[in-house]
């Protein structure tokens, strides 16, 4: 974060207001934002989901062990444990939501109920 | 075609920065989009008031000229949008202390009336973040801290 630094000021967002993204819940609680859930509802929708508290949401030492328990991703690769799409996917079922790119790809590989006959 | 090649959603970002007939253009694309497709849509704009260019155009019976942020919310959300970005410019005449009260204050009125997600833009000369090439992190923290507890805005 010195001078020039192009990530200076995300990473001063980062420290000053952010949940952490992958490293906490922080992802999960964005994809509830964009089914119109409001900050305090993303959350407690996320908390009852992964059984943890609302404050357990941003603690990225509680989530690491969260979401290697639930097989969601996690910040760095683990052997066995899902990442990228599989990570969506999993997520896609634990919140419930539809999340595009997972569908096309159950529709394409014919693994899920959007497979064509 | 967004919706088949497997995209989750749809950002507009620097919405009406060539005034209201582009902002009108974004309004009936989200519109379109949130009733046609499952995709979110993300509205955020390029400043703090819709310029006239054209400065008859409506929506929904709402001229779009001279809208501000919180009165630019209303019509994002009956659009279909999911989250939206309001922009607060930044006076370069003025202290970080100033500008950054003034954009919690817009943000503010946003946020007490909204029922979708704000993520006010908090960047460059924008949000109460200092116009210059190598941003002062004391006050990048200072503006994201007080966006979120005093102007209780969902994210950034």
């Amino acid at each position: 974060m010195g001078t020039g630094d192009p990530n200076g000021m995300g990473m001063a967002h980062a420290l000053a207001s952010s949940m952490g993204g992958i490293k906490t819940a922080g992802d999960l609680v964005a994809r509830m934002q964009l089914r119109k859930m409001r900050l305090n509802e993303a959350k407690q929708y996320v908390a009852e989901k992964l059984g943890v508290s609302v404050l357990d949401l941003s603690d990225s030492t509680v989530m690491r062990t969260v979401r290697e328990e639930l097989d969601i991703g996690v910040v760095t690769a683990v052997p066995g444990l899902a990442k990228g799409l599989e990570a969506k996917a999993r997520i896609a079922d634990l919140l419930d939501i539809h999340i595009n790119s997972v569908e096309r790809l159950k529709a394409k590989t014919g693994l899920g109920a959007g497979a064509p006959a | 075609m967004f919706a088949e090649t497997g995209a989750d959603a749809i950002n507009y970002d620097t919405v009406a920065s060539t005034g209201d007939a582009e902002f009108l253009a974004t309004l009936r694309a989200t519109r379109t989009i949130s009733s046609e497709t499952d995709m979110p849509v993300e509205v955020s704009m390029a400043a703090e008031m819709v310029l006239g260019f054209h400065g008859e155009l409506e929506y929904e019976g709402t001229r779009l000229a001279g809208l501000w942020p919180h009165q630019q919310m209303k019509l994002v959300e009956r659009a279909g949008a999911a989250i939206f970005g309001p922009v607060v410019n930044n006076n370069s005449k003025k202290s970080c202390a100033w500008n950054v009260a003034r954009a919690a204050t817009f943000v503010k009125a946003c946020t007490a009336e909204a029922t979708i997600p704000i993520h006010p833009n908090v960047g460059n000369g924008v949000g109460g973040v200092p116009m210059f090439e190598v941003s002062p992190l004391d006050m990048v923290s200072r503006a994201s801290a007080a966006m979120i507890e005093i102007g209780k805005a969902d994210g950034l």
